[in-house]
């Protein structure tokens, strides 16, 4: 009874939310005089039969799929997190449109869905392969997270480089309801309503699933099949909706999660409810993107991740209370035992990356004979090559180290300042002084990113405290958070884009133009918070093998893992306000020193220390040598580089847990 | 095309030669030596006085080096040539000695110091590295974001105009430039004024294809386009915001119909599908310049935010389109 009283009122407010969004409109003069005008006014009236009436169509249709595909794939993966976007579908989809538009815009032209499709299926394969057997949920969020994380660097770095041919994917890229006819519901509802169909035919063979996977094969049930069926069907929903409206996330984690607080568990039913709670939801986003900014539309798909990043939020604090620890002590290999030679290497190739470095300038080579007098006397490589190449080498020390501490912390192997929504509140606070306040002078956007780094990291901690700094609570709040400050980014980026340029190459973290002061400004942080580190690095190692153990050695763990956090954050913050959000250093360099000297702090830190500087010191070198005299920025090289050491190094890290 | 390139020259080196007897004669009586050397420039970033003409320029953004070019001075780098050469389409040349220094965003630093360059000039968006290039070499950075700039971008384009040109020592040369110019404008308005239009008001807009969905960016009576389609005689029919920084609004089909009245001028990619995709739409053919037919394309090509020669392209593809 109560649910469907609950039911009902949903569809009585769908149907005002309906009445309000048919009335918005650039031509529209508010919601009762454009009902009472329209039906005398020809032009009114075109305008809502032919732009908002589909406008309104498509977002009921995409709404429903995205709820109805996010409710599958958790049915699937049995995980709450699981959505279309959190399992990096709509990463991928959106990867390979802006791929094929720039490489092959015949094909992105004639076969939108068919690329779509292929990009999510990729998204997902690879994510199920990854993860492999172990259904962990937090690993599964987690492995989607980072596919997240690759495409959309992918896609960054392809925008960057071809800002003229994809400038009219920006709206699209963060998802838009915008439609100019009938022709996007004409296209997309056969696909939707002819899937959605079959997905309540089949409900059946999915609420076996649920009961577990024995008890379904116990009553006769292809455990197999069932699920290729979900997966496929969830896939084809997904990616159908991104093909018209682009990818609009959280709708497939908010709706799925109300319907099953209003009491609705079997499929069948589900998926009716789901339908009618997606479209409203995402109806009212559409509303609330048109009542901030009429004239230039901006993407539902920002106001969604608005929405749904504070409801993320919500539900990890919920699984706070159920989930304990499941991260374990990270291990590595000792592959290398004489830990002085292999230091010493390490500095010599450190050393051998800055002469060729500093030999580099703009378009040509400087011999090395010629070298030492050029530095001297060459004012201009001493004030701008100089600094560059120290700084590279600093700020990717620095990455490495924040990266370190926060794996260690949080026992988690792909922890990251990007991974806890640091990076992406401190470049929240930078954009707004890039591009909200183009007055304003450019030691806002340092300043800027220091404070949001802060607060990010305040709002984090607090709201994990409760936990105990739990490590999986603290990675689902970054996650959560990050996704609100990209979400905010794409509003400033489509709000502003005339100067889009400039802050996509900030956002991609770049070298460029840094000076001596720059120099002085990492080398601070460096000189004070290193020796810090060194003198904890036992304490440290023991908080590594989880809190019991620590407590029982004497040490007091929230404390510790508090004090390490501030230090990462720290460390971070600084190399943002620097170079820009610069990413994957903090994950890659621990993970290489890891698999070389083994997990042991004492000789972790030093070997993080020289890689990190390794890896953003050649990525500088790329940058500038790749298409001299045109400079790409050394975060765009990272991502590169980094990506598939990445997936390989997931892999890895899954298998370890299968066993 | 050449050859009226060459004329015109010999025509400013005479024209120049008159001026400057003229403004010799007219210091002498002022009896101040040092103003006529020293070039003072107002309301810039960077170094806003010179003792003499610079020679070696770098410019970072292209309406500067449209400026140059006006001037009749060869710049020695500008950033992304490419880029230059596919977007502003104008009746002036770069040589192909001009060096290429990287992106306007990020500009390489070391191959503008290897130019050794006797002055850089920018717009305010690269102020970030002013004191890396002030190293190079004095650097002018022209405040575009400044409240009297976005007023009047016209204005403001001409002001500029001058600064470059004063800077190189070719101020003279750009007064006849400018009244060359401003004659155009005038022959112009005469000729549209005997035109049978439906209507003197314009909406000019710069349109792209977003998700298929056309994005009408239309420009606002403070956008140095407007002020030069006024000049020419028209009017502009967008009346809303206008102290826009970027000196346009956005907007879709839908808002159009504020300006539906007015004579619809656009500049749209050539490879755009914009107009296939609204050929069917009842809400793009329901709009009264739609029926009536005043529709006028002047192509790809246009720098809208360029100095006077790209506004000359402008108005010559408008009186092409209009005139037919």
């Amino acid at each position: 009874m109560k649910k469907s009283f609950q039911l009902l009122s949903y569809i009585l407010l769908f149907v005002v939310l309906g009445f309000v969004h048919l009335s918005q409109g650039q031509a529209s003069d508010g919601i009762f005089s454009f009902w009472t005008t329209v039906w005398e006014d020809e032009q009114q009236m075109n305008f809502f039969l032919h732009t908002r009436l589909p406008r309104f169509v498509i977002g009921c249709l995409a709404g429903a799929a995205l709820a109805i595909a996010g409710m599958l794939l958790q049915s699937m993966t049995k995980n709450p997190l699981a959505s279309a976007s959190t399992l990096g579908i709509h990463a991928g989809a959106y990867f390979f449109v802006v791929f094929c538009t720039i490489f092959f815009p015949s094909i992105a032209g004639s076969y939108p869905i068919a690329l779509t499709m292929i990009g999510g299926i990729i998204a997902a394969l690879t994510v199920t392969f990854l993860v492999g057997k172990s259904l962990d949920p937090v690993r599964i969020a987690l492995t989607g997270l980072i596919i997240t994380m690759l495409f959309s660097s992918f896609t960054a770095a392809l925008q960057l480089l071809f800002e003229n041919e994809t400038s009219g994917l920006f709206l699209w890229g963060s998802g838009t309801l915008l439609q100019l006819d009938w022709s996007g519901v004409q296209f997309a509802w056969p696909w939707i309503i002819t899937t959605i169909i079959i997905a309540i035919v089949l409900g059946r063979r999915f609420d076996l699933l649920l009961l577990g996977e024995e008890t379904a094969i116990g009553l006769g049930q292809n455990v197999i099949i069932s699920k290729i069926l979900g997966w496929t069907i969830a896939i084809t929903l997904a990616s159908v909706t991104v093909t018209v409206v682009g990818p609009i996330g959280f709708i497939g984690i908010i709706a799925p999660h109300l319907v099953r607080l209003m009491g609705f568990h079997l499929h069948r039913s589900m998926i009716i409810a789901n339908f009618i709670t997606g479209a409203a939801l995402l109806i009212g986003a559409d509303i609330l993107v048109r009542f901030v900014s009429l004239k230039s539309e901006l993407p539902v798909g920002a106001m969604t991740a608005i929405i749904g990043g504070p409801w993320l939020v919500y539900l990890a604090f919920k699984m706070g209370r159920t989930t304990k620890t499941t991260a374990g002590v990270i291990d590595g290999e000792v592959r290398i035992q004489k830990l002085s030679r292999f230091i010493l290497s390490v500095i010599a190739i450190v050393f051998a990356l800055t002469v060729l470095s500093l030999s580099f300038g703009g378009t040509s080579f400087t011999s090395l004979i010629e070298l030492p007098q050029e530095l001297m006397h060459n004012r201009f490589v001493w004030d701008f090559r100089v600094p560059r190449t120290f700084v590279a080498i600093l700020i990717g020390m620095m990455m490495g180290v924040s990266g370190l501490l926060m794996q260690t912390v949080l026992r988690n192997p792909l922890a990251d300042a990007s991974v806890l929504g640091v990076t992406s509140g401190a470049s929240v606070c930078a954009m707004i002084a890039i591009l909200a306040i183009p007055q304003a002078p450019h030691i806002f956007v340092p300043i800027g990113a220091l404070v949001g780094g802060f607060v990010t990291m305040g709002i984090v901690l607090f709201f994990s405290a409760k936990s105990g700094y739990q490590p999986i609570i603290l990675v689902l709040m970054g996650v959560a958070f990050s996704a609100v400050g990209s979400a905010i980014i794409q509003i400033l980026i489509v709000r502003s884009n005339t100067y889009a340029g400039q802050a996509l190459a900030w956002l991609a973290g770049s070298t460029y133009g840094t000076s001596w002061s720059d120099l002085i400004l990492s080398l601070l942080p460096i000189a004070i918070l290193f020796p810090i580190i060194v003198y904890y690095l036992h304490t440290f190692d023991i908080l590594s093998f989880g809190d019991e153990v620590s407590i029982g050695l004497g040490v007091n763990a929230s404390k510790m893992r508090l004090g390490m956090i501030l230090l990462a954050v720290t460390l971070s913050s600084i190399s943002v306000a620097i170079v820009g959000a610069i990413g994957f250093i903090g994950l890659l360099a621990p993970h290489i020193a890891r698999q070389m000297v083994g997990p042991k702090m004492v000789r972790l830190l030093p070997a993080t220390i020289f890689i990190g500087g390794i890896l953003l010191i050649s990525a500088d070198f790329f940058g500038r040598f790749i298409l001299a005299p045109k400079e790409v920025p050394a975060g765009m090289i990272i991502s590169l580089i980094g990506a598939p050491y990445l997936l390989y190094l997931l892999k890895k890290t899954n298998q370890v847990k299968a066993k | 095309m050449k050859k009226v390139i060459a004329l015109s020259l010999v025509l400013l080196v005479g024209l120049t030669g008159c001026m400057e007897k003229n403004d010799e004669s007219s210091e002498k009586s002022n009896d101040n030596e040092n103003a006529k050397t020293q070039i003072e420039l107002e309301g810039v970033i960077g170094t806003s006085s010179f003792d003499k003409p610079k020679e070696k320029v770098v410019a970072l953004e292209w309406s500067i080096v449209e400026e140059l070019l006006i001037s009749g001075v060869q710049p020695v780098g500008i950033a992304d040539i490419e880029g230059f050469e596919k977007w502003v389409k104008i009746d002036a040349k770069l040589d192909n000695t001009v060096a290429d220094v990287g992106n306007r965003v990020e500009p390489n630093i070391e191959v503008i110091a290897k130019l050794q360059p006797d002055v850089i000039i920018g717009m305010k968006y690269q102020e970030e590295i002013l004191s890396e290039l002030e190293k190079i070499a004095p650097v002018v950075l022209y405040d575009n974001l400044d409240p009297s700039a976005v007023e009047d971008q016209y204005a403001y384009t001409l002001k500029t105009l001058r600064d470059t040109a004063r800077i190189v020592g070719k101020g003279d040369d750009v007064e006849t430039e400018i009244s060359n110019f401003e004659n155009k404008l005038n022959e112009t308005k005469d000729n549209i004024e005997q035109l049978d239009l439906n209507s003197n008001e314009f909406v000019f807009t710069q349109a792209y294809s977003v998700n298929q969905a056309p994005t009408f960016r239309i420009f606002t009576t403070n956008s140095a386009v407007s002020h030069v389609l006024e000049k020419i005689g028209l009017k502009n029919k967008v009346l809303d915001d206008p102290q826009a920084t970027s000196g346009f609004i956005e907007s879709n089909v839908e808002g159009l119909v504020k300006y539906q009245d007015a004579l619809f001028i656009h500049t749209v990619q050539e490879d755009d599908p914009l107009f296939d995709n609204l050929k069917d739409n009842v809400a793009w053919n329901g709009l009264q310049f739609v029926k009536n037919n005043d529709i006028y394309g002047i192509g790809g090509g246009v720098w809208t935010f360029g100095s006077i020669y790209s506004m000359e392209t402008l108005i010559n593809h408008v009186t092409n389109v209009i005139e037919k």
